[in-house]
């Protein structure tokens, strides 16, 4: 396996704690060098991507994979992912939605609205490599799996 | 011409010959040319003045009238009769005696039909006013409202039409205001309508309108029978009742969701606790642990079930017609490892019809009655089989431990469980609530049969299965 890529960031969009927390868990137990940042909003996410607010000064690099939450209070996922995908800077950045049930009805409008895939929550390990493998974005991530 | 006529003269004017008079005022056929009367104050005269028939005291002079054809005597006076016929000229009938008898019958008899005649008409304006929803007749070519009683409250009819009067339009009603008329004159029987009237003070109310045929001798319809009744208060609370049952779905599918995101926090961190801090905890510590987790899981399913429930009503998918042995076989096929697991023997008759139905919920009719055939089953043998009656009526089949008779009903409502599911590691108890509703939107019927220890049959009909 290539080591040489460099990690990529990764932006999580997530209004609950727990839920923020759980994917942090995973991140921890498989020893990636990537790095992730947690946003509570889809209005911080915007954000953080446009160097606005908070994040004028910090200037933070564009990620190279978001996991977005779909059910937020104001905007939410499909809210902030009609808007990435209108922008071409940040139109390309693969997009995992987070949802809560396996509705149907969630899943193909998260496609519709152009997302790479979906994962219910809670997101365990297992789950969520699968879908970097689908996506054929696994290497990013793997850098230091023990 | 008046030379037609026949010519009568009348002999007394007494009760009888006043009535006489009375009834042949105006009559084509008959003209009195004079009477005679002896009393100056019978109440005949008045009448003979009246009309300007020529008065006598004697009778005799009426038989030298020219064109007289009839004497009429009405006197009852035997020597009068006698003396008539004597000297009446050849040409002249004389009707006396009986016949002024029989005059004055058919007189009293004609004004006791009338009597009578107007006392049926108080009777029936009496049995309809006695109605207390709107009634009315309408006659069929003009649509006029010949009757309407009190309840109708249309005023002064003044022969207007019914699209007049209680829709307040110039021409009969069309399209989606289906006139109850023309209905009842296509189809020349009686039919019910739903139709929003506006009384005199234009009030607007829904009512559910009966019309009833009235024909003539050639079965013509000639006037109809409108009978309505007011529904607008009963239309208002199936609205109310409508909204409320949708609001309450809707609040169990959010409530549900909302009720699942603690919950799965609550199952996923006592899970990272055995995972990541097991060692730090006695057996004690760790139980206590698992008994979170195990708590968290059965609310995650029955909370799971209660979404199922109310996604069940919520979506609707379009029917399509499918073999329902196709159904079963994907029921088997998802059950196959528990049913191995516990040596069930399955038997399908073989000759299954096609159904036309939600295929998606039919599967989990299927599905539940199968999966409950196998689980509340005991026998050292368990066996099901699934097939139909007739080809209408479709069965589950089971040997297992039976239902007792007071429980029979109570299990298709949600969540209630018989006794014998307490043992088993069974779920929550909304599986035949779900199926109940599924068959009822399909317009069918569910029930089981059933003696304890003796097995249990649940049947189910599916009345629009034939295609159509």
């Amino acid at each position: 396996m290539t080591k040489n890529f460099k990690a990529i960031d990764i932006l999580l969009v997530d209004d609950s704690e727990d839920d923020r927390l759980i994917v942090k868990r995973v991140f921890k137990k498989v020893h990636t060098t990537n790095n992730l940042y947690a946003v509570p909003s889809g209005e911080e996410a915007l954000d953080y991507l446009h160097h606005r607010g908070k994040y004028e000064e910090r200037k933070p690099p564009a990620p190279g994979l978001i996991l977005l939450d779909i059910s937020m209070p104001g905007m939410n996922g499909f809210d902030v992912l009609e808007q990435l995908k209108a922008d071409s800077n940040f139109k390309k950045i693969p997009v995992i939605m987070l949802t809560t049930s396996s509705e149907e009805g969630d899943i193909v409008r998260s496609y519709e609205c152009g997302a790479c895939s979906y994962i219910t929550k809670p997101v365990n390990k297992d789950e969520f490599f699968k879908v970097l493998e689908q996506l054929n974005i696994y290497w990013t991530m793997v850098s230091k799996v023990p | 011409m008046a030379n037609e006529k026949t010519n009568v003269a009348i002999i007394g004017m007494g009760k009888g010959g006043a009535a006489l008079l009375e009834m042949l005022e105006g009559d084509e056929v008959v003209k009195v040319v004079g009477v005679a009367e002896t009393n100056p104050d019978a109440p005949g005269l008045v009448i003979a003045k009246r009309i300007g028939i020529p008065i006598h005291t004697d009778w005799k002079p009426l038989l030298k009238y020219e064109g007289l054809n009839d004497i009429i005597d009405v006197t009852g006076n035997p020597k009068i009769y006698e003396a008539l016929l004597k000297e009446k000229p050849a040409n002249v009938d004389i009707m006396g005696g009986l016949a002024a008898k029989m005059m004055w019958l058919l007189i009293e008899e004609r004004k006791k039909a009338e009597e009578d005649f107007k006392k049926q008409v108080a009777f029936t304006n009496t049995v309809i006013e006695a109605i207390t929803n709107p009634f009315y007749v309408i006659d069929a070519n003009t649509y006029k409202v010949v009757l309407a009683n009190k309840a109708a409250n249309l005023g002064q009819l003044q022969n207007a039409t019914c699209y007049a009067l209680t829709h307040h339009r110039d021409r009969p009603c069309t399209g989606d205001h289906v006139c109850p008329l023309e209905e009842v004159k296509r189809t020349k029987s009686s039919v019910i309508v739903e139709h929003i009237h506006s009384d005199k003070d234009g009030n607007e109310r829904l009512f559910e309108v009966r019309g009833y045929p009235i024909f003539d001798d050639d079965g013509n319809v000639v006037q109809m029978i409108e009978y309505s009744q007011d529904i607008t208060e009963r239309k208002k609370a199936e609205e109310e009742l409508k909204a409320v049952n949708q609001e309450l779905e809707s609040f169990t599918y959010t409530a549900s969701h909302d009720l699942k995101e603690p919950l799965r926090s609550l199952e996923t961190f006592s899970q990272f606790l055995v995972e990541d801090y097991a060692d730090k905890l006695d057996d004690e510590g760790k139980d206590y642990l698992k008994r979170i987790g195990a708590g968290a899981a059965r609310m995650r399913n029955l909370i799971d079930d209660l979404l199922a429930l109310s996604r069940i009503s919520r979506i609707k998918n379009p029917y399509e017609s499918v073999d329902s042995e196709t159904l079963v076989k994907d029921a088997l096929k998802r059950l196959k490892a528990s049913l191995e697991e516990k040596s069930t023997k399955v038997t399908v008759d073989d000759e299954l019809p096609h159904i036309h139905c939600d295929t998606t919920k039919m599967k989990e009719v299927f599905y539940n009655l199968i999966m409950n055939a196998m689980k509340y089953n005991d026998k050292p043998d368990p066996s099901i089989e699934i097939g139909t009656k007739d080809k209408t009526t479709f069965f589950v089949k089971d040997n297992g431990k039976g239902i007792d008779k007071q429980y029979q009903d109570l299990i298709f409502q949600p969540f209630k469980r018989g006794p014998g599911a307490k043992e088993s590691s069974a779920g929550s108890g909304v599986g035949l609530a779900l199926v109940k509703k599924i068959i009822e939107e399909h317009k069918g019927r569910i029930w089981v049969e059933s003696e304890p220890g003796r097995g249990s049959t649940f049947y189910f009909t599916l009345p629009q299965h034939k295609e159509g």
